[in-house]
């Protein structure tokens, strides 16, 4: 028998030799009726005795030092219980993802950055003392545009000014070469280049993050609103100088993370601080504003591209120069330093590429993960130019991509992750261990009428025009990053209830909803017969955070290692009860069968009796490091058809087709909704979402849910979402891991839509109505 | 959330009477408060300065019977209370029937929250959308600063390309331009009894502090709309960033008594391009009486806001202005 492939460490369990009856169903997903009843309890709806309420004092300026602070008059107001500045926290650091920063410097490098910590007996009173608290600022010139800053040498820093990571990051290259660049072109017929810019955007999660944190004067206890609780644990341990045992976190609903709330939240410190002062609970939550001003951003990009090809349209060469905002901090947790030039590397095949990317630090807030970080910019650009080459080429954008099909991966995840590895000028051809990126096309395309691509153009009636775009995607997600930990444990008890724990936070993609059924399946059991103990750190080991679609693809393996291992024991107390060898039993359905004869079997629960009660079933599991090879990839296509009329400039979408390979579905209903979800961001990221600034200060102005324009539900069109499903052995029942990356083709494909309707490209990101007005306008004097 | 909303005194009252001397007392340290849609966010924000107080006291006037109440007669018209809400407004069938032009523009306001909460009147009284005037770290013009923080900054959306003063920002509203454009008067309870203003009249030049006309003690109680224009073509036209949720980048209203393919009566409002409703009569004077073809309505459109000196960013809000225009012109031509 061939050895199962699964990432585990030890021993695999074999295949189950019978038919699914758990995985490949559309379950709906646990916490659903909870959560639209509104019985959820999320972090800020924890309330303790005791409890006091705590207020962040963020600098209003993104450059700023701080003169003189007198806290003074807040700490004199009744109700007032701690009041935390510079001035007695110091050598006090925080973390903004890992990131360590000053807890509350002098020097303040983005808006909203720490200047006082207030706790409090209500908000009314916090809010008070934040206005009584006399802060003297020198306003310092902000950094804020990337290319002004980077024309410029680094600037001088002042008192304890610092940008974290700029010593690896700022103003460095970072570069994927291979084959002859020069040679590439010089073989070309037909070169393009053109250059891309994408915007800085915000996340707009509909939980503003939102902590209770409680000192009891031993042991720490965090309610939160993140995507780890491992992650987060960790950090907030070193932060406060405890012992990571004696740190606990607690998740058990979150209100949207999309990579924001990946690791520990800023105000988690300064609340748990603030309850180690005073010895009683404190709980803080964002405003909107606050929210909108103290989170990760999007790295706003600008990106060049040149290609090459023969007449054919195979590519012979491709250069690109990205640069991007970093921000104020950066760590490999929180920015990307090759992930634009690594999609550019290897979403096309082509022997010759040189790619080249830069970050520049700046004023301009803090940045980090925010669903498909780098890789929507770098698909918008790519995917964009790759139409603007078929147009140069007269070909087909399909036709064009299929020809420069590429099988193989040439360079590795990992590379860039270190800052000795500037440069990758290797060569390799690594395998994937599973591709369905042609059938993604075929079947995006086919869904939306290409073939009639041409004809419908005259469709559209009277002023507006109608178009058909596509773009592609790949992405290295789900799969194995650092620390390389991701375990389960499966307890069957005495009495037949089941508990999977899994160190994962249910981010609301129905994580906890998988793992049930990949144990289920596993176990031979319902679903609904598998409790999960999850977004705890008491009772589970180390779990991966939820983001970059990593839960599936890391801790599936896990599970299943675990469900397999509990089952073979309990298979050990049914065997003498068959009188047969335990090889011979199998399970499905809550029944335990010979294989050979299905008629002899008990049920599930009965066997589960023979438990010793005082020692439950333990089956155990632990996901093993990615190998070298093959690299695991997910990837998929987008087709959108549109019309635009050519006199208001108005876009209607009128449906979008997608085809993801996401490996297998565990459960279907889960994979659509997140492929609904992605393509909605990719509307907001294609035509109304941005972070808007003033030029001058460089503080944000759209901090509400109005002025930043996300996408509405009439903004949004008739989806048809497709998975075209295929085994990838590496992975739990073939699930690679779904969910972020699914808005990355989205703007590329509006944006190609759009030029196919009127024959404008639009190469600035989001596409609004001052653009399109103007572009159509200009078009028009041209003749 | 709520609980984070300055400290204030809140007063029902029960009849418009008590209304005005709630506010009278509290001179231009009250707000009246109908759905809270705009109030409440701005006190939120905590936005203030020398023209713009912290309200103290609001009056609700949710309670007054007479200002939730729609009626209609051919002879004086459609009388509608100002705390009648946007949602009554697009699913009442006189309206519908015969002032669509107030139904269309209701049902593009907002969101079906804000629709079932703001009012007519806190449509027509909300403030400016400027991202300064929002933000509680600009002391811009409009709240008694010294500085329009727009006009070199950051104007794309919510500014005016005509008419503009030290403010720059556009008014807002779409119920506005739809009430003006059939000819709409405001009624407005003062100590001293009623005063009835055209609506027109209502508004305020971008100089002023406040964009209507209402002094501290003066509440808005009740538009009306006559009935002469009922039978008319009516036709409202919104663009917007997105299809929900988003104030006009611009927006017009439209009016016209059609004869024999003549147009022999037309008023043409239109809304988020001036400081307020901005009455297109160039247009209005170039069509009256004549027969609409292809080339007049080409000429009308441009016309019709030959006026503008656009922002640095936001011109093309005139050729949208046009295009706007010119559809809904051709809408008419028969």
């Amino acid at each position: 028998m061939e050895k199962s492939k699964l990432l585990v460490k030890g021993s695999a369990p074999p295949l189950l030799d019978r038919e699914l009856t758990v995985v490949g169903k559309p379950l709906n997903r646990r916490d659903a009726l909870e959560k639209v009843t509104g019985k959820a309890k999320y972090s800020g709806d924890i309330q303790m005795p005791e409890m006091l309420y705590g207020k962040i004092l963020g600098c209003p300026y993104p450059r700023a030092r701080i003169i003189k602070i007198d806290t003074t008059r807040a700490e004199a107001l009744p109700g007032v219980a701690a009041v935390l500045t510079k001035e007695n926290t110091k050598g006090w650091r925080t973390y903004w993802y890992k990131v360590p920063q000053i807890a509350f410097p002098e020097c303040i490098t983005y808006e909203g950055q720490e200047v006082a910590a207030v706790a409090a007996k209500d908000i009314p009173t916090a809010q008070k003392a934040l206005d009584l608290i006399d802060v003297e600022y020198e306003i310092l010139t902000p950094m804020l545009d990337k290319e002004e800053t980077i024309k410029n040498p680094p600037w001088p820093l002042i008192a304890d000014e610092e940008y974290p990571g700029s010593d690896v990051y700022d103003r460095k290259k970072y570069v994927i070469k291979r084959g002859d660049i020069d040679k590439g072109f010089a073989e070309a017929d037909v070169i393009v280049e053109d250059t891309y810019t994408t915007q800085a955007s915000c996340h707009g999660t509909i939980q503003t993050r939102a902590c209770v944190a409680s000192w009891d004067g031993r042991n720490l206890t965090v309610w939160d609103a993140i995507q780890g609780v491992w992650n987060t644990k960790e950090t907030l341990a070193k932060s406060l100088g405890l012992d990571p045992d004696k740190v606990r976190v607690i998740v058990k609903y979150l209100g949207g993370g999309f990579g924001s709330k990946a690791w520990s939240q800023r105000i988690t410190y300064y609340a748990a601080k603030l309850s180690m002062i005073t010895g009683r609970p404190v709980r803080i939550e964002r405003s909107r504003r606050e929210e909108f001003v103290n989170h990760s951003r999007r790295w706003d990009c600008k990106m060049t591209l040149k290609m090459g090809a023969k007449k054919d349209g195979t590519l012979t060469a491709i250069y690109q120069t990205a640069l991007v905002n970093i921000g104020a901090a950066a760590n490999e947790e929180n920015y990307y330093c090759v992930q634009i030039i690594w999609h550019t590397s290897n979403l096309h095949a082509c022997p010759n590429v040189y790619l080249e990317q830069v970050g520049v630090y700046t004023n301009l807030q803090i940045t980090g993960p925010t669903r498909s970080p780098l890789n929507k910019p770098a698909i918008f650009a790519l995917e964009s130019h790759m139409d603007k080459m078929a147009a140069a080429l007269e070909m087909d954008p399909l036709a064009f991509r299929l020809k420069n099909y590429a099988t193989h991966c040439s360079i590795s995840a990992e590379f860039g992750a270190y800052p000795d590895a500037a440069v990758s000028d290797r060569d390799t051809k690594i395998p994937y261990s599973s591709k369905n990126l042609d059938e993604c096309m075929k079947l995006a395309t086919q869904t939306i009428g290409w073939e009639n691509r041409s004809s419908k153009r005259s469709v559209g009636s009277g002023t507006k025009r109608r178009g058909i775009g596509m773009a592609s995607y790949l992405v290295f997600q789900g799969v194995g990053l650092m620390p390389y930990a991701a375990n389960a444990d499966v307890d069957i008890n005495h009495d037949g209830t089941i508990d999977l724990r899994v160190g994962v936070v249910d981010i609301g993609g129905g994580q906890q909803t998988i793992f049930s059924m990949i144990a289920a399946e596993e176990l031979g059991v319902a679903a609904d017969d598998v409790s999960v103990v999850f977004g705890d750190t008491e009772g589970t080991r180390y779990g991966p955070s939820c983001h970059a679609s990593r839960a599936t693809a890391e801790l599936g393996p896990a599970v299943l290692q675990a469900a397999a291992e509990a089952r073979q024991k309990l298979f050990e107390i049914a065997a003498p009860q068959f009188e047969t060898d335990v090889r011979k039993l199998r399970s499905k359905n809550g029944t335990i069968y010979v294989a050979s004869d299905p008629s002899k079997s008990m049920p599930f629960r009965e066997v589960c009796n023979k438990i010793d009660p005082m020692n439950p079933i333990r089956g155990s599991g632990s996901r093993a490091p990615n190998p070298n090879a093959p690299m695991f990839s997910t990837f998929g296509a987008q087709a959108v058809e549109l019309e635009v009329d050519i006199e208001t400039g108005l876009i209607e979408i009128l449906k979008i087709t997608a085809a993801h390979d996401f490996g297998r579905a565990i459960n279907p209903k889960l994979c659509i909704s997140q492929i609904y979800g992605g393509i909605g961001f990719g509307i907001g990221f294609a035509l109304s979402e941005e972070s808007i600034y003033d030029p001058r200060s460089g503080k944000l102005l759209s901090t509400n849910l109005h002025q930043y324009k996300m996408p509405t539900s009439l903004d949004v069109p008739a989806i048809h979402a497709i998975l075209t499903e295929d085994e990838d052995p590496y992975f739990a029942y073939s699930a690679k891991g779904a969910g972020e990356n699914t808005n990355a083709p989205t703007p590329a494909a509006i944006r190609n839509a759009i030029y196919d309707a009127i024959g404008i490209w639009f190469n600035d990101l989001p596409i609004t109505p001052d653009k399109i007005i103007n572009a159509i306008n200009a078009k028009k004097k041209k003749g | 959330m709520l609980y984070e909303l300055p400290a204030f005194l809140h007063a029902d009252a029960e009849t418009v009477q008590e209304a005005v001397s709630w506010l009278e007392r509290w001179g231009n340290e009250a707000r009246v408060i109908a759905g809270g849609t705009d109030l409440l966010s701005l006190m939120k924000d905590r936005l203030e300065g020398p023209q713009l107080k912290t309200p103290r006291a609001l009056i609700n006037i949710k309670r007054i019977a007479e200002m939730q109440r729609m009626d209609h007669d051919d002879e004086s018209g459609l009388r509608i209370g100002a705390a009648v809400t946007l949602s009554q407004m697009g699913a009442s069938d006189i309206i519908s029937k015969r002032y669509s032009l107030l139904s269309q523009a209701a049902r593009q306001i907002g969101t079906t929250q804000i629709r079932n909460m703001g009012t007519i009147g806190g449509n027509l009284c909300q403030r400016p959308q400027c991202m300064y005037f929002r933000h509680p770290d600009f002391p811009c013009y409009k709240k008694g600063g010294r500085t329009c923080y727009a006009v070199s900054g950051e104007h794309r959306y919510d500014h005016s390309v005509v008419n503009y003063g030290k403010c720059v920002a556009a008014h807002p509203s779409d119920m506005a331009p739809a009430l003006i454009a059939l000819n709409a008067s405001a009624v407005i309870a003062t100590s001293n009894g009623e005063k009835k203003v055209p609506l027109q009249d209502f508004f305020l030049a971008p100089n002023d502090y406040t964009e209507t006309v209402l002094k501290p003690g003066e509440l808005l109680v009740e538009l009306r709309v006559p009935s002469e224009s009922s039978k008319s073509n009516q036709l409202f036209l919104k663009h917007c960033v997105r299809h929900a949720s988003d104030f006009a980048l611009a927006s017009v209203a439209m009016v016209a008594e059609m004869s024999a393919g003549f147009v022999q009566d037309i008023r043409i409002v239109m809304g988020g391009v001036a400081p307020f409703p901005y009455v297109v009569d160039k247009t209005e004077e170039m069509i009256s009486g004549k027969k609409l073809d292809a080339k007049l309505i080409s000429q009308a459109a441009e016309a019709s806001i030959s006026g503008a000196r656009p922002l640095p960013q936001n011109g093309y809000k005139v050729n949208l202005a046009k295009a706007l225009i010119k559809r809904a012109l051709e809408s008419i031509r028969k």
